[in-house]
């Protein structure tokens, strides 16, 4: 299949690749399929790439690298991939993601879903950078 | 009943206060307004990001992830 995205022009792929969401994405639940790709240029980003729209993509994060140790709990168990969203506005050092609501791939079964976590420990909008960067003194 | 299969009971009544369960099918998505409002709010600026701004911030978390360069 091909497929042209605004911001990563061409792409092409199998039909295996293509991820289904069944109910959507929240805010977005019209857009059902998409893409998950690696761009060199923006990693540890990947994008999750809507091949209906072609000016939607979101910008994922695996969490281990925002809070190690973060754990999805039982939907991360059955060899599923656990991504979070990234929020990048215009000031980038205010960028945060969102622990609370991942997304969780079944690999398999090439089916994905934006689910919500109860533990409120995880925050819809967790800072990027801050916190592991306390000012350096003497 | 919300259609024919949500089932909407009140649970307890006290205090002034009422308690609503909700019984629905696994794929009605039950949730509170804030956190839908939240989550769409966060998707929707999520959507907006450019690819130059995800290469800034990747520029940052690498910075952070290399301790050498911190004196650490």
């Amino acid at each position: 299949m091909k497929w042209k995205n605004r911001q990563f022009g061409e792409l092409e792929f199998t039909d295996d690749l293509v991820l289904t969401f069944p109910d959507g994405i929240i805010g977005f639940e019209t857009c059902r399929r998409f893409v998950l790709i690696n761009d060199e240029d923006s990693q540890p980003f990947r994008w999750l790439v809507s091949i209906e729209h072609e000016d939607l993509s979101f910008p994922l994060l695996n969490p281990q690298i925002v809070l190690p140790g973060y754990s999805a709990g039982k939907w991360q168990n059955d060899g599923s991939t656990v991504l979070v969203v990234a929020s990048l506005g215009k000031e980038i050092e205010d960028a945060t993601v969102n622990l609370r609501s991942p997304i969780v791939i079944a690999n398999n079964e090439r089916t994905a879903q934006q689910i919500i976590l109860d533990e409120e420990r995880y925050d819809f909008r967790h800072p990027l950078f801050a916190a592991s960067n306390p000012p350096v003194k003497g | 009943m919300i259609g024919d299969s949500v089932l909407v009971k009140v649970i307890a009544i006290q205090d002034g206060q009422v308690k609503v369960g909700i019984e629905a099918p696994k794929d009605v998505r039950i949730l509170r307004k804030e956190i839908f409002e939240e989550i769409h709010r966060s998707n929707s600026q999520a959507a907006k990001a450019s690819k130059g701004a995800a290469m800034q911030a990747a520029k940052i978390l690498q910075k952070k992830a290399s301790p050498g360069n911190q004196g650490r």
